[in-house]
């Protein structure tokens, strides 16, 4: 009798396990919480914590460690971590599982090196089971919210490491998260059972099948046929596609503004080292035009550096106005002529701006060539140099151009972690910014923003920086970008999050 | 004839070694950076510590020279190193997808023959008459339509509209279906019309009026004298068809999201992902060669009048 209701329990169950599916461009990889491509960050996200998490409303906030204390001199943060807590094959989350992450993850040192806490780094010490303190070589302020980060300081099961280590790979994915790897199919699918012994509230659906769809139009078609149920994420379906789908039964999410998509000027080149020039494009070109043409509306026009949810990030300027007539004027004031055709001269030499771009991004082509029509109109030859993807990335580093494409982080590690990298003479911020005299001025602030505690400092400082790139019109802010996403009518409880990578699955349920 | 064969496997394989260092060359000399992917795809500034590093870790700081060496004795074993991006051994995983693939292409070219011929006989038969008008139109309408065009269209209708097949992946015979009408679709036409034509001039050949002078039956006529006869420049074409269906693979796979060596390869080049891209060019030209070996040997076969030489 026994045997027979746990069977029927089973079958029970198996009828209505709720298994979400959802459209993804690739195979998640072998998620190792520590390594980066082809690891994908929303898995990663779904399977490791770290010690705190990044709130919605822009506030740390406990995950694997309850609370934690910063020494007064900023050099030591105590972690006093959640008891009770298990990986997900039953291994228990302690100090020495930190403690063997920390070694994995400084074991390959070189990898993360491109983030300052692995360079502030000193060592981690075990106070106790449920109590470790990491220190600190100098103060370094965005701390908590570089361990908040989806990579690299999440913690894999020890007994799931090779060898104690993290940088070969891994035995298999073994986090603390509120989802279970349970199996993949090269090019096929992915697929991720609920963690039922998670220490926080569970997720909603039992399993989610993550299935690999690469083309956003199938995606709306597999969307039609109920082969998937919801999609989400940065370029997941077309920009067409997801306005067609608002007038129909399915469900249309946009978040809030992420990221920045910005033209770089650069202040070092021969033509754009011209501040009137700057100012003149930033306000010859109709932003409300590309937000409506190009993005259909889903992503709005950006007239700062960040969009105003972001923390510090807001400056007490006006935005330049769009006025393409004031514009040519300035720049007939200021020494251009008006030729026979319609463009603008000077010394007999035509008003010319190359602008690099990836060529296989549509989003930035379409940008580029609206943009170009709209300075053609007052006298300016924008070339469009449409480069492949290592050329770009060349171009930035080395900075052989004149304006180029550029893109804010989003949370986290804004303002601060995006700005800390306007000092890498490899980033392309730092090369527009080159031939600005307050150059110095803004990495000295930039450096003395991450070894304050001080809040208030730390605001104005950043201000102080962000006001001279508005002031210098080093920038042409774009759109602020958006997060899409569409949903089956099956389902309910699906929201966008502030953080670009992360996929709220937790609160998703079936439509009963 | 075995001296023959001997010959043109030889001339195959160098062939296949000219390939390889052009397909090796034209990665490394293109002025492309790997590298610089590579980190961007990772999310890693491209510090020039992080240059180097992943230089040395991608096996990219060796000399050319030394790349090549160490990758071409290493396909010899049939082992192409690992991904830069997925970090997998690409042999297994291509082994993988192309058996998908093949499956695909195979189906794809049972379907150009089972079409094409009926199509392209029965039209020449027919001379100016309303089914050979059809394939006419037929032919002009396949060599004009662009195939992901006609897989996206297949999908709204037999999936979408009439729900009969599914829409994309992997599984069954019935997903099949689609792709590979979709990438047939342009050599079903050609073949038609290249049939048809072949068709009408063995017809008018002088021992086809003999023929018919010695009363030997229609059907006999079509299919031993005509047909057999028309056959030659044929087994050129389908060599060649079937790497047009390898290729048409390329942008169908991503279409249906079919896990092919097509969609493995459109990954790798946007990556730069530059083991890959060689393994699938070198799978490819492997294909083609093979099949022109192939095609050359069953010419001479089926006509003694074609020498050796």
């Amino acid at each position: 009798m026994k045997k027979v209701l746990v069977l029927l329990n089973l079958i029970f169950a198996l009828l209505n396990a709720s298994e979400l599916k959802f459209a993804t461009q690739k195979n998640v990889g072998e998620l190792n919480p520590h390594l980066y491509s082809p690891n994908e960050m929303f898995a990663q996200n779904m399977v490791y914590e770290g010690f705190v998490a990044y709130s919605e409303d822009n506030k740390i906030i406990p995950a694997l460690a309850t609370s934690w204390d910063i020494s007064k001199d900023g050099l030591v943060y105590t972690f006093y971590l959640r008891k009770g807590v298990k990986f997900s094959n039953g291994e228990d989350f302690n100090a020495n599982a930190v403690k063997a992450n920390f070694d994995a993850i400084f074991a390959n040192k070189q990898r993360h090196i491109s983030f300052a806490l692995v360079r502030a780094f000193d060592r981690l010490e075990v106070v106790d089971d449920y109590t470790v303190k990491i220190h600190l070589k100098h103060i370094y302020e965005p701390t908590l919210r570089e361990l908040s980060l989806i990579r690299p300081f999440r913690f894999i099961a020890p007994s799931a490491m090779i060898d104690g280590n993290t940088k070969d790979g891994i035995k298999a994915a073994i986090g603390t998260g509120k989802w279970i790897f349970v199996d993949t199919k090269l090019g096929v699918y992915d697929k991720f059972k609920k963690n039922e012994n998670y220490w926080g509230e569970k997720a909603k659906v039992d399993d989610i099948l993550c299935k690999v769809i690469p083309d956003p139009s199938t995606r709306v078609i597999a969307l039609k046929t109920g082969e998937i149920d919801y999609v989400y994420g940065m370029g997941a379906i077309g920009l067409e596609d997801f306005v067609n789908f608002k007038d129909t039964e399915f469900k249309t999410i946009i978040s809030e503004p992420l990221s920045t998509v910005l033209i770089a000027l650069n202040t070092g080149a021969n033509v754009t080292k011209d501040i009137k020039l700057r100012k003149a494009l930033n306000m010859a070109i109709d932003k409300d035009a590309i937000s409506k043409y190009v993005f259909y509306g889903t992503q709005k026009r950006a007239d700062f550096f960040y969009p105003e949810n972001v923390p510090n990030g807001k400056i007490d300027r006006k935005a330049y106005e769009y006025n393409p007539k004031k514009a040519q004027k300035m720049l007939i004031d200021n020494g251009y002529k008006l030729g026979k055709d319609k463009m603008l001269y000077k010394d007999n030499k035509p008003l010319e701006i190359r602008l690099s771009f990836i060529g296989t991004n549509a989003e930035h082509k379409a940008i580029a060539e609206v943009m170009q029509s709209q300075l053609r109109q007052i006298g300016i030859n924008l070339i469009l140099n449409a480069d492949e993807s290592t050329i770009f990335y060349k171009r930035q580093r080395t900075g052989e151009f004149d304006m180029t494409f550029n893109e804010t982080w989003g949370a986290p590690y804004e303002p601060e972690i995006f700005m800390a990298s306007m000092i890498a003479p490899s980033h392309a911020d730092y090369m527009a910014q080159k031939g600005l005299k307050q150059k110095a001025l803004i990495d000295s602030n930039i450096e003395k923003i991450a070894q304050t505690m001080d809040n208030e400092e730390k605001i104005k400082l950043a201000k102080e920086i962000l006001t001279i790139l508005h002031d210098e019109a080093v920038y042409i802010p774009i759109v602020y970008t958006t997060n899409k996403g569409v949903a089956s009518p099956k389902i309910k409880g699906y929201k966008s999050s502030i953080l670009k990578y992360a996929i709220p699955f937790d609160d998703i349920e079936f439509e009963k | 004839m075995a001296k023959f064969i001997i010959k043109r496997i030889l001339y195959a394989i160098l062939c296949l070694f000219l390939a390889s260092i052009f397909i090796f060359l034209l990665l490394r000399l293109n002025g492309t950076d790997a590298v610089l992917n590579y980190l961007y795809v990772s999310g890693i500034a491209p510090t020039d510590e992080a240059i180097n590093n992943a230089r040395i870790m991608l096996g990219l700081n060796e000399s050319i020279y030394s790349q090549y060496i160490k990758w071409i004795s290493g396909a010899l074993r049939f082992d192409f190193g690992y991904s830069y991006f997925t970090n997998r051994a690409i042999g297994p995983d291509l082994f993988e997808y192309l058996i998908n693939t093949l499956k695909l292409t195979s189906f794809a070219f049972l379907l150009t023959l089972a079409i094409s011929f009926p199509f392209g006989i029965l039209s020449a038969i027919y001379k100016n008459r309303f089914f050979d008008y059809f394939v006419r139109a037929f032919s002009f309408l396949g060599v004009s339509t662009p195939n992901f065009w006609l897989g996206l269209l297949f999908i709204l209708f037999f999936s979408v509209k009439l729900g009969w097949l599914p829409p994309f992946g992997i599984g069954g015979f019935s997903h099949i279906i689609m792709p590979a009408l979709a990438i047939s679709f342009m050599s079903i036409a050609i073949n038609a019309r290249f049939i048809r034509v072949n068709f009408l001039e063995s017809s008018n050949e002088r021992y086809i009026t003999y023929a018919k002078m010695r009363r030997v039956s229609k059907s006999k006529i079509y299919i031993k004298h005509i047909l057999t006869n028309s056959l030659l420049p044929l087994i050129t074409a389908f060599g060649m068809h079937i790497g047009e269906l390898f290729g048409g693979a390329l942008v169908i796979e991503n279409i249906f999201a079919y896990p092919g060596v097509g969609r493995y390869a459109v990954g790798a080049i946007y990556n730069s992902d530059y083991p890959v891209i060689q393994a699938f060019i070198l799978m490819m030209c492997f294909v083609f060669i093979l099949i022109n070996l192939i095609t050359d040997i069953v010419y001479v076969i089926i006509d003694p009048r074609i020498k050796y030489e």
